[in-house]
């Protein structure tokens, strides 16, 4: 990639929205052609063309001045929706997405919507449809936290099109855009993760819990949790992302008490703070009772073989109880076939629990 | 004044043409090329020069770029053309041939260019074309796409693209740069790709080297760089002949901190290949970069690269070398 001057994109300076979409639209299609490749882009031909397209671009983007960097956005989404809904625009609008990625060209959003019940997403051949479908949904998640973002996912999102796969993206995105609206994302997408829950099970769902609790603040985090709907081996709940973000491989979040007030904290720490739960302490034992119980009772009860192939529960529950002579200490982790083949998990909910959720392994270790 | 005088002196303007003119010197004082293939490529550049009339040294840097691959001169009705593709022509033997080679591109390119945005975008290891930066699961992200059969874009090809080539190290070489806890700096500069500044996610490619060797690879020549501004033919260290099919990345890092040696890495060019399950390619993230190197003036800009690639040779000296052709 050539490092530019502004001398160098002047030309460009005096281009108008539809000299800019005219630009790029031939740009791409002469790009496309052997005869036509070595001068596209003119008359920046002998700049662009080198090699990563959209990298360029965004080089000649980047040294124009504020006026023409508007004027490029708008013609790049004129661009965009000038393109007739055919099988030979395809290549095009897909390097016309990845350009308005890469430069966060929100001017695209509006131009997008339009087309989530049909235009190219609903073209006949359908791998084409899909492909430029999750495209779409990829270039507006990167766009996130901008303005628009998020109403424009939720449109995705509602789109015939979208399919219940790209729920941990939408998740993710959304609560990247908007992090107080944590719940609200999952309540909108409870159905997709049941969907995909059950089609594929819920392998990878700690990237997506790890991910959730990157974006949500630990305060939102710690005033959503009550909100959730947790119940085991019911796809259609929050159970997968509880398990995941507590339980699961590596979780991001632990609660403890410490004399008697339930905190909320990050792994690993890494400066930030505990959150107090924000209900009172007969609110937390409520909690508590919600959580884990609700965790525990149907794990129990249930044969591994069978929690293994659970949708709603990532492996399989195991709990071990310590008793330090002053409070039990209750963990929860992934089941261990072994030892939920011996028997030798149990539950007490008389026992006047002192809480760490978190690795069972490691906290057996303390055995 | 002839054609290629205009042309010489345009080069030289700027500090960015004195490099290419020392790499092609350097590549027929290096055997890398012979007199025929420059006399070749120069008959075509004073063509294409004629024909797109640039009036900055980037903007002939562009059009050699543009030559060498032979999208430049335009062939005119009724006339035989003289472009030519001089891509992957060096004909040195690589040795030795290493296992395993690895591949680093932009994350961004890896997605728009290789592989299915549905399968790829779908279930819970997704990853996004234009990543965040502190996004804390791209990693184990992008590592879950091993094993996987069914992430190929259709007809896709790795090298494919304007620039039919690819560049790739040695793995091994290569894998103390990109241990897990670092960040995508030290293989950036390790490989000497200026192009990515600060921000950029990489990703590696691994691929067994006899996959490689099914199609055309080669030494890099000034052919292959192309607009590569940090490239250079002679590399420091000249103790080891039998890497002399490998040409040597100029390591960023080094260059910054003026050492005196600048080798990096060792590299070859590689014509497209079919990317798909029989590549047998492995995936791992390498890291994000939060440096942008090239822009300390008088330390490793582009003046003084030149500086460091012009060896004490004299602009009169490469100019006469070029038009003694």
């Amino acid at each position: 990639m050539l490092k530019l001057a502004p001398i160098d994109v002047a030309p460009l300076e005096i281009y108008s929205v539809e000299d800019f979409r005219d630009w790029l639209t031939a740009g791409y299609k002469d790009l496309a052609r052997p005869d036509t490749r070595a001068r596209a882009f003119a008359p920046l031909h002998l700049l662009v063309g080198h090699g990563d397209i959209t990298n360029e671009l965004n080089s000649v983007y980047d040294v124009l001045s504020g006026g023409a960097q508007i004027l490029f956005r708008r013609g790049l989404a004129d661009a965009i929706a000038a393109l007739p809904t055919e099988a030979n625009a395809v290549p095009v609008l897909r390097a016309l997405l990845h350009l308005a990625g890469r430069i966060k060209a929100l001017e695209v959003l509006p131009k997008l919507t339009p087309q989530v019940g049909a235009g190219f997403f609903g073209m006949p051949d359908r791998d084409e449809g899909r492909e430029l479908f999750a495209l779409a949904i990829d270039i507006v998640a990167g766009m996130a936290p901008a303005s628009g973002t998020a109403d424009t996912l939720r449109s995705l999102v509602g789109s015939v099109f979208f399919r219940s796969e790209y729920a941990p993206l939408a998740l993710v995105a959304l609560c990247r855009a908007e992090p107080q609206g944590f719940t609200k994302h999952l309540s909108f997408l409870r159905r997709h993760f049941a969907k995909l829950h059950i089609a594929h099970g819920i392998g990878n769902a700690a990237i997506t819990a790890r991910r959730v609790a990157h974006y949500v603040p630990l305060n939102v985090m710690a005033s959503s949790l009550k909100a959730l709907e947790l119940a085991i081996a019911v796809p259609e709940s929050d159970q997968w992302l509880v398990d995941a973000m507590f339980v699961g491989e590596e979780p991001p979040l632990e609660i403890n008490i410490e004399e008697g007030i339930m905190f909320l904290s990050r792994r690993g720490g890494e400066g930030r703070e505990p959150v107090q739960l924000p209900e009172g302490q007969e609110k937390a034992l409520e909690f508590r009772s919600g959580l884990l119980e609700e965790i525990f009772k149907s794990a129990l009860e249930r044969l591994p073989e069978d929690l293994h192939k659970s949708n709603a529960v990532p492996a399989a529950v195991s709990l071990t109880v310590q008793n330090d002579g002053l409070s039990p200490n209750v963990a929860v982790g992934r089941m261990d076939k072994r030892l939920a083949t011996e028997k030798k998990t149990r539950f007490d909910r008389e026992l006047p629990w002192r809480l760490g959720i978190g690795n069972a392994e490691r906290e057996q270790s303390k055995d | 004044m002839s054609v290629l005088d205009d042309l010489v002196d345009l080069l030289f303007e700027k500090p960015r043409g004195a490099i290419v003119v020392c790499n092609i010197i350097d590549c027929l004082d290096e055997a890398l090329v012979d007199t025929p293939f420059l006399r070749a490529f120069i008959g075509a550049a004073e063509a294409a020069f004629n024909q797109e009339k640039p009036k900055t040294t980037i903007n002939v840097v562009g059009m050699l770029a543009k030559v060498a691959r032979g999208e430049l001169p335009v062939s005119v009705s009724g006339a035989p053309s003289i472009a030519r593709n001089f891509l992957c022509r060096c004909s040195i033997a690589a040795a030795p041939l290493y296992d395993t080679c690895s591949c680093v591109l932009e994350v961004g390119r890896f997605k728009e260019d290789l592989v299915s945005d549905a399968r790829v975008n779908e279930r819970h290891g997704f990853f996004l074309s234009n990543p965040d930066p502190a996004d804390p699961e791209l990693r184990r992200a992008i590592e879950s796409l091993n094993g996987r059969d069914d992430i190929f874009r259709t007809d896709a090809e790795l090298g494919g693209g304007p620039v039919p080539l690819f560049w790739v190290c040695p793995t091994e070489r290569l894998s103390p740069r990109t241990a897990a806890h670092r960040t995508g700096d030290e293989a950036r500069d390790a490989l000497g790709m200026i192009q990515h500044g600060s921000g950029v996610a990489l990703i590696e490619i691994r691929s067994p080297a006899n996959k490689l060797v099914s199609v055309k690879w080669a030494r890099p020549t000034f052919a292959d760089a192309g607009i590569h501004s940090r490239f250079r033919t002679v590399n420091d260290d000249r103790t080891n002949p039998s890497i002399s099919g490998w040409g040597f990345t100029v390591d960023l890092a080094r260059f910054a901190a003026g050492a005196p040696v600048l080798d990096g890495l060792p590299e070859r060019v590689v014509e497209p290949l079919e990317f798909n399950r029989d590549l047998e390619a492995q995936f791992s993230f390498v890291g994000g970069t939060t440096l942008t190197r090239g822009l300390t003036a008088a330390k490793d800009d582009d003046e003084a690269f030149a500086q460091r690639v012009l060896r004490r040779r004299t602009v009169a000296d490469l100019r006469n070398r070029l038009t003694a052709l």
